[in-house]
């Protein structure tokens, strides 16, 4: 039984060729394979790089449901290790973009993963100062703002 | 702008969902962009125990109690309107004078009219702490836990909880009467986790048409526990007994593990048949046994083996069990594995957690602990395909149960044994002991394999 395929097309023009149901994952492109089916999917906003591993984390957690499958079903324990490996990999830049390629594409799972890894970076930082610096994130309160907002969070830490 | 702070703040606040709510609110000084990010987190987890550091002492500061409780209320007041918030996990040290403030949080949360999710788990110091019948109304509330010296009491007519799926209550103080009003005010239950309640009353009804999974852990002896439940799956039993079962049903079950509790004192008056006190709190352990005859899938740990010993007699046909799986314990006997493997006539699978198991001579011919002339006839006539025997520890007594099994079960056709973990290695690399296992597959018809 040959299965379905449709074709995505990168921001560089580079085209990917997957099975509907792995592309099905993303509730986005699922929309648009029922409206507009047998065309070419351009995602303008996405490299060919960001839209591979987009793909491969797709494929991993493809449902097989055709019945006698065993092919790329995991474990759900094994899926997990598998997804912390794979954000674990990624560095942040790259991170940030497949987190809002998770977010444009509507993939929850995918999104939850990212989203976990950002939290956890963000737990790890001792205080306010190493999160900014991790993110490049300016400080734009003034001193008596920031003096003002550390008064309300008043935690005894 | 840098990419964190670029994202929607719908994305953000998901972000900030899976930190404590204390390290999400840290993030209001990191710019204008976070600053009332919280607002939206659609997940508030609030533990005191992260704010007052109780090993330090610092829970009975009032001061910093205050600072906490503070907190709690402009996190609430900054998500008023957040129509975004499904869980509120609350876990706290309180005392009689906090409870109209814990109160005041838990309205305010259900209020929203889009919390699904409430989990709470506060320790009042000294009394129990009533439970506000707030957390009974909630039209959107899916998953409920109430954790720890609470005291339920129940308004018959105020409980609303049409859409509740999970129901966990561990350690609070509940009347069977209204328990059982309760069941029948959650059409849409599926699971229950009862484990260590307080029962006002020992007489306890769980009757539901919809739960498929239940979870009973008895802290203490019941005089009767009637479960009614045709719809229920999944299983699951431990601690204390009922002097009686009056009501058991179960027909659709799927699996069961019954792990009684039996302390050292207990189990040796048990042995004596002239105990009749102890022989009688047990006497009707095997009508929960019958309601659950239908099932497929039995797990049993070594008190249940060595309690079911005293009710062999009248243990039921499992006519259903495929798989029986039980674990064994050096001070537990095997007395009912005899009526055990007798009444499963269509047994495919024995899963043995340990085969050292405290010798008695009633085993009959389960095992090999005491050699006799006449076997008996039970182990022939058992229909079982395959063995799994784990916690193997490469003794000589457990290699003569194994010849034991592969002698005495006509259809074994399969054997999988498993060392146990962190064993000494060498013991099982024992050469003798390999080669036993060589010529075990030679002989027998059984496909015989160690896994070390």
């Amino acid at each position: 039984m040959s299965k379905k395929m449709i074709v995505l097309k990168s921001s560089e023009g580079v085209s990917f060729v997957v099975e509907e149901a792995v592309a099905r994952q993303s509730k986005i492109i699922s929309f648009l394979v029922e409206e507009f089916p047998d065309r070419e999917l351009p995602l303008t906003n996405m490299t060919s790089e960001i839209l591979r591993k987009t793909i491969e984390y797709c494929k991993k957690h493809v449902v097989e449901d055709d019945g006698g499958g065993d092919s790329s079903s995991s474990s759900s324990g094994d899926l997990k290790e598998w997804d912390v490996k794979f954000v674990a990999e990624i560095d942040q830049p790259r991170l940030m973009d497949l987190l809002m390629a998770a977010n444009y594409l509507d993939i929850p799972s995918l999104l939850d993963v990212t989203c976990q890894k950002v939290a956890d970076t963000i737990a790890a930082c001792n205080d306010e100062k190493e999160i900014r610096a991790t993110f490049n994130i300016e400080n734009d309160f003034t001193e008596e703002e920031v003096e003002a907002i550390r008064m309300e969070n008043q935690y005894p830490i | 702008m840098d990419r964190v702070s670029n994202l929607p703040d719908e994305v953000l606040s998901h972000i900030l969902s899976f930190l404590t709510t204390k390290e999400a609110a840290l993030t209001s000084i990191l710019s204008k962009r976070w600053r009332n990010l919280l607002a939206f987190v659609p997940c508030l987890t609030i533990d005191d125990s992260v704010f007052l550091h109780p090993e330090e002492g610092k829970r009975d500061r009032q001061e910093i109690k205050q600072s906490f409780m503070d907190f709690v209320d402009r996190v609430l007041a900054l998500q008023q309107g957040n129509s975004s918030l499904k869980k509120f996990s609350l876990k706290c040290v309180a005392n009689e004078a906090d409870t109209d403030r814990l109160d005041g949080w838990i309205s305010n949360v259900l209020a929203r009219g889009c919390v699904s999710d409430l989990d709470l788990q506060i320790i009042n110091k000294g009394e129990f702490y009533q439970l506000s019948p707030k957390c009974f109304e909630c039209s959107t509330l899916v998953k409920l836990r109430i954790c720890c010296g609470f005291d339920v009491t129940l308004v018959a007519g105020r409980i609303y909880l049409p859409m509740l799926k999970t129901l966990v209550l561990v350690w609070v103080k509940v009347c069977p009467n209204e328990f059982e009003t309760l069941l029948h005010a959650l059409p849409s239950l599926e699971e229950l986790v009862l484990a260590r309640v307080i029962w006002k009353d020992r007489d306890v009804i769980v009757s539901s048409a919809s739960v498929k999974t239940l979870a009973i852990y008895l802290g203490f002896w019941l005089n009767t526990l009637s479960i009614d439940t045709p719809s229920l799956v999944h299983f699951e039993y431990s601690g204390c007994a009922a002097w009686d079962y009056p009501v058991v049903n179960m027909g659709n079950l799927v699996d069961a593990q019954i792990d009684f509790f039996l302390s050292d004192s207990q189990l040796k008056p048990l042995g004596e048949p002239d105990n009749d006190e102890d022989a009688l709190r047990y006497s009707n352990v095997w009508k929960l046994f019958h309601g659950m005859r239908n099932v497929p899938h039995l797990s049993l740990l070594p008190n249940t083996l060595e309690v079911l010993s005293m009710c062999s007699e009248s243990l039921p046909v499992f006519k259903n069990l495929k798989s029986l799986a039980i674990e064994s314990h050096k001070y537990r006997g095997w007395q009912t594995m005899l009526a055990l493997i007798r009444n499963c006539p269509h047994l495919e699978t024995l899963v043995i957690e340990g085969l050292v198991h405290r010798v008695t001579d009633k085993c009959g011919d389960v095992c090999d602990c005491i050699s006799r002339e006449d076997k008996g006839l039970s182990l022939k006539l058992c229909p079982v395909k395959v063995m799994e025997i784990h916690g193997f520890q490469g003794t000589m007594e457990e290699m003569a149960m194994i010849k034991h099994f592969l002698d005495y079960f006509p259809c074994l056709k399969e054997m999988e044994v498993y060392a146990e973990e962190n064993n000494n290695p060498t013991q099982l690399e024992n050469q003798r002991v390999l080669k036993m296992f060589e010529l075990y597959n030679k002989l027998s018809s059984c496909n015989v394999q160690l896994f070390i």
